[in-house]
């Protein structure tokens, strides 16, 4: 044990490492904040220079573009309403209120201390649960999945703003349009050209439906303190600030692990998940979605807090949850590793390695956001009317260059009409997107139980697990409708008196 | 410093300008002058990614100093690199990492957006075998367990696959053709999204086999938790001796049933780059490098061992073929 | 003209769902034999939202019109959605902005990407109407989009239309 310590040490504390992560963190968290330059893009691009460099090294690479990016999402996502990645919606919700009323740097400040609490968490949980999280992750079928995003839908649920039937119409619209394209089975629904063959991608979706409704906004309606710049007001975050977001950001972390540790789930559910689940138990929960840094804490740890347990079914199962886990699959096989439980056997050296690189790129995260966050809370000072077209000239290209499809870029456009249309008729965008994200897998993996059982609904109780979503569900569903009854009843006492 | 601030944005001005319009007049005859795209029609970390991005690093040594620029160009099964390479402009500045999905897709699908043949085949590159695989603590040891559990469960028994007619569903669903049974009814077919979503299926045991591309199993393989039953290639794996192939089990299409990657060019080539590439080949063909990842990732190169045009063709009409038979185009 | 959200919102659900229920769906979503039968075939779940979203557009149907019904008083929770007032110029500038959309996307394969970006740019910063940055703008919107365009297509080689007119 001490002796493959001591080895792995000597393998990471090169000045090759450093570089790399550091160069990595750097460049994740702008290309994070450049919307529409997602991680996976990151990833990508970083992906040839591995084929050079060592094993432990290029992954360090790898996983340091991974984390800054997740972060660097909320930059854009408070200062221009622009969320960089899919897992900074939520942080929009709070996040850009407060950059409004000149609290942008508090907000970025927020972001990052949350986003590296939640990564040193992930990490740790990583190091000391890998094992058995995996085992766990592995028991979750299709109908354990389902009965999950159930819950999740039904947590998520609360994020509807003031009108629920409205917020409902805005999930349906999101199941609806989630559903365009080819289905798990290769037959096409709605696919009216040759482009929607190929479905909706979420980046044009979720910058169309958050990003141009400003500003389409500001050209039609033209309101005089719109044109103003922002305010630049105090950017510390003060201990009292943080200390009352602490049990949000503790517990956003281990949503962001637990998701994060399941393969398909993501940082977007989980920092969705997170967000509701503080709004919901927080004292200031009235406040969420007006400008509340407890929400932004809760969104970002959340979202960090997957980075590191993504990890943990490509490290001890072999099995690479999403995208960016599937590039540094690549990125092992390229070096001859295979990942999984004979990584742990042969290669254990390398994996202490990559743990301790991981810790010391949670240490350097910090360094990175702090360095970087106060060069970008500069763009609030730049008036609105110069700004926002300039924000969607970055959207267009950045969009563009996700899959080099103009098809894209038409998605974009026709998003933010629709965003506008719902904006000026109070439909929230929020459920929206969480449904446009989740109705998939909610989709899929019903039909995926049913084809199992041949038709028979009785899989879906038929675990342990599932019967204990279920159980969650419920337990949920009644606290959230005693706490409206309670809270219409207090409302009432208001009016009458 | 003032001058400076002047003429920044003029360098970009005038670098982007001279990008636009400077209209590209290239002589076929030293072709390549300047950067080729290829591009890859799937996601980055797939196969068709990591292919391609080999075959630029070993390529990229013998194009007279022109990089060669991996591109994702990805959506629709495939197909919308595949349009953006066939719509191209004829120059040899635009190719093609081709997948098996190229003669599948529009073997299956009556409405393609690009035939088979719509390319210039450049040349065959690799062969990626596929497994059918059970999980490590399942009962059935052999293909002749799994034939007959299948055939005794009566539908009953469940696959993981991308969908019916996607390569790692005509792997089983060729199989139980040439058992004789019914290719849709005699085992359940549940739809998964992505190499590594099925591998995961099975691992977890939500159902009983697959056959899908062997990098996605062969790690589970190796540590264990998977047994290999049947390989889809040529010839028998060098990671696994003891697994027959389709072949040797006289299994008519599911003998012919594989992946692959070629290298496409927008239809009507000059010959000059044709006549190139085939001279850039013929060298990454011996290339240690190539060799070494192609191996790494679980495949074979087969760089000048097959004719592009038969090879396709062969299987175009291998699916088209199946997709007839089973009821998926008229 | 005032708005009255609820009543137009539920308007536009009931006739959007209403319209991807009869038409859409029957016209665009097939259901091929191969599906077995007893796996729920690909219109089950765009038919259930379909409905769902029907459903909840008459319910905010009804919510609004009783809403009219009762006096201002009781309103009095709602009151952080703000009234819309929408004029005709609003009416003329969105068309104007849907127009320039719509240029971009359909005049783009021709003129390429990066005009056609200059264009938009262009038209966007002019109609913000404030023009106290007026030569920022201008330039901007050459600049902006050719600097992008070197960044893209320098680092990770974005191959950018350049538009069928000029080849």
């Amino acid at each position: 044990m001490w002796n493959e310590l001591a080895y792995a040490f000597d393998l990471v504390a090169t000045w090759q490492n450093a570089l790399a992560i550091g160069a990595g963190i750097w460049a994740g968290v702008i290309i994070g904040a450049i919307p529409g330059m997602t991680g996976t893009m990151a990833v990508t691009l970083a992906l040839p220079f591995t084929f050079y460099l060592s094993p432990v090294t290029s992954l360090l690479l790898l996983v340091a573009l991974y984390k800054g990016s997740t972060y660097g999402g909320s930059i854009s996502a408070i200062l221009i309403k622009t969320p960089g990645t899919a897992s900074a919606a939520c942080t929009v919700l709070d996040g850009y209120p407060l950059a409004k009323n000149g609290k942008g740097g508090k907000a970025l400040n927020m972001a990052l201390a949350s986003s590296c609490i939640g990564d040193f968490i992930s990490n740790m949980s990583l190091f000391f649960l890998a094992i058995p999280l995996a085992a766990f992750a592995l028991q979750i079928g299709p109908p354990e999945y389902f009965m999950l995003m159930t819950f999740s839908l039904v947590i998520v649920a609360s994020i509807s703003g003031p009108s629920l039937v409205l917020g409902v119409v805005s999930a349906c619209l999101g199941l609806l349009l989630a559903t365009v394209g080819e289905d798990i089975y290769g037959s096409y629904r709605f696919a009216m050209s040759e482009n929607m063959e190929g479905g909706l991608g979420v980046v044009p979706v979720l910058i169309g439906l958050f990003a141009l409704p400003e500003l389409i906004k500001m050209i039609v309606f033209r309101q005089p303190e719109n044109t103003q710049a922002m305010k630049l007001g105090d950017n510390r975050l003060s201990f009292e600030e943080f200390r009352g977001s602490i049990k949000s950001i503790v517990r956003g972390s281990f949503i962001g692990v637990f998701m994060g540790a399941i393969p398909g789930v993501g940082p977007s559910t989980a920092a969705f998940f997170s967000y509701s689940e503080a709004r919901r138990t927080s004292k200031n929960g009235d406040n969420f979605g007006k400008g509340e840094l407890e929400g932004i804490a809760a969104s970002e740890s959340a979202n960090n807090g997957c980075c590191g347990a993504t990890m943990i079914p490509l490290l001890a199962l072999g099995v690479p949850g999403d995208v960016i886990t599937g590039v540094m699959l690549g990125a092992f096989m390229i070096h001859g590793l295979t990942p999984g439980p004979l990584l742990f056997q042969n290669n254990i050296g390398d994996v202490y390695a990559l743990f301790m690189g991981m810790l010391f790129s949670s240490a350097l995260l910090f360094v990175a956001g702090r360095l970087t966050a106060g060069g970008f809370a500069k763009i609030s000072k730049i008036p609105r009317e110069v700004l926002l077209p300039c924000v969607l000239a970055l959207c267009l290209f950045g969009i563009f260059s996700i899959a080099t499809n103009p098809f894209d870029i038409t998605v974009l456009l026709i998003m933010g009409l629709v965003g506008f249309v719902m904006m000026v008729l109070g439909i929230p965008a929020a459920p929206f997107l969480i449904a446009f994200i989740i109705g998939p897998m909610f989709e899929d993996n019903m039909r995926r139980s049913l084809a199992i059982s041949r038709g028979e609904l009785s899989i879906f109780f038929d675990s342990w697990i599932s019967l204990g979503f279920l159980a969650m569900t419920i337990f949920f569903t009644i606290l959230t409708i005693r706490r409206e009854l309670l809270k219409r009843k207090a409302r009432k006492r208001i009016q009458t008196n | 410093m003032k001058f400076l601030k002047v003429w920044k944005p003029g360098k970009f001005v005038l670098s982007a300008l001279s990008a636009l319009l400077v209209s590209v007049s290239v002589q076929a005859a030293d072709y390549p002058t300047k950067a080729i795209t290829l591009v890859a029609p799937y996601g980055a970390g797939g196969a068709s990614d990591l292919a391609a991005r080999a075959l630029a690093n070993s390529a990229g040594n013998h194009t007279d100093g022109q990089p060669i620029v991996v591109v994702n160009k990805t959506g629709n099964g495939g197909m919308n690199g595949a349009r953006f390479v066939s719509r191209a402009k004829a120059d040899g500045y635009t190719l093609l990492l081709s997948r098996v999905g190229m003669a599948l897709y529009p073997a299956v699908n009556t409405e393609s957006p690009v035939g088979w043949d719509d390319y210039t085949f450049l040349g065959m590159l690799e062969a990626t075998p596929m497994i059918l695989a059970v999980n490590a603590e399942s009962d059935i040891k052999s293909m002749d367990d799994l034939v007959a559990k299948i055939k005794e469960t009566n539908g009953k028994m469940t696959y993981a696959s991308s969908g019916p007619t996607a390569i790692d569903g005509f792997t089983v669903q060729a199989l139980l053709s040439d058992l004789g049974l019914n290719p849709q009814a005699a085992a359940t077919l549940v739809p998964y999204k992505g190499g590594s979503a099925l591998a995961a299926a099975l691992l977890g045991g939500h159902v009983d086999f697959l056959a899908i591309a062997a990098g996605s199993l062969m790690p589970h393989i190796q540590a264990g938790k998977m047994r290999a039953l049947m390989v889809y290639a040529p010839k028998r794996m060098e990671a696994l001796p003891d697994v027959p192939t389709a072949k040797e089990l006289n299994y008519a299409q599911a003998g012919k049933v594989g992946g692959w990657s070629g290298l496409y060019g927008p239809k009507n080539l000059p010959a000059e780059v044709v006549a190139k590439w085939k001279s850039i080949l013929d060298q990454v063909a011996t290339d240690e490098s190539w060799l070494d990842l192609t191996k790494k990732r679980g495949s074979i190169s087969i760089i000048n061992d097959e004719d592009p045009v038969e090879f396709v063709k062969g299987q175009f009409e291998l699916y088209n073929g199946m997709a007839k038979t089973f009821g998926y185009v008229k | 003209m005032r708005i009255n959200r609820d009543l137009s919102s539920g308007i536009l659900a009931l006739s959007f769902f209403a319209l991807v229920f009869f038409v859409l769906i029957p016209l665009y979503v097939p259901v091929p034999s191969f599906i077995p039968g007893f796996a729920p075939p690909p219109d089950m779940w765009p038919k259930t939202t379909a409905v769902l979203g029907m459903a909840m557009g008459v319910l905010a149907l009804a919510l609004a019109i009783a809403k009219s019904k009762k006096p201002a008083l009781e309103q009095a929770p709602d009151a952080d959605v703000e009234d819309l007032v929408v004029t005709k110029p609003h009416m003329l500038r969105l068309a104007v902005l849907v127009v320039s959309f719509l240029a971009f996307i359909y005049g783009m394969p021709f003129i390429g990407f990066v005009p056609a970006s200059i264009l938009l740019l262009g038209v966007l910063f002019a109609m913000t109407g404030t023009y106290r940055h007026k030569w920022l703008m201008v330039a901007l919107s050459v600049i902006f989009p050719l600097a992008l365009y070197f960044i893209f297509s320098q680092f990770i080689h974005t191959l950018f239309p350049m538009g069928s007119l000029f080849s």
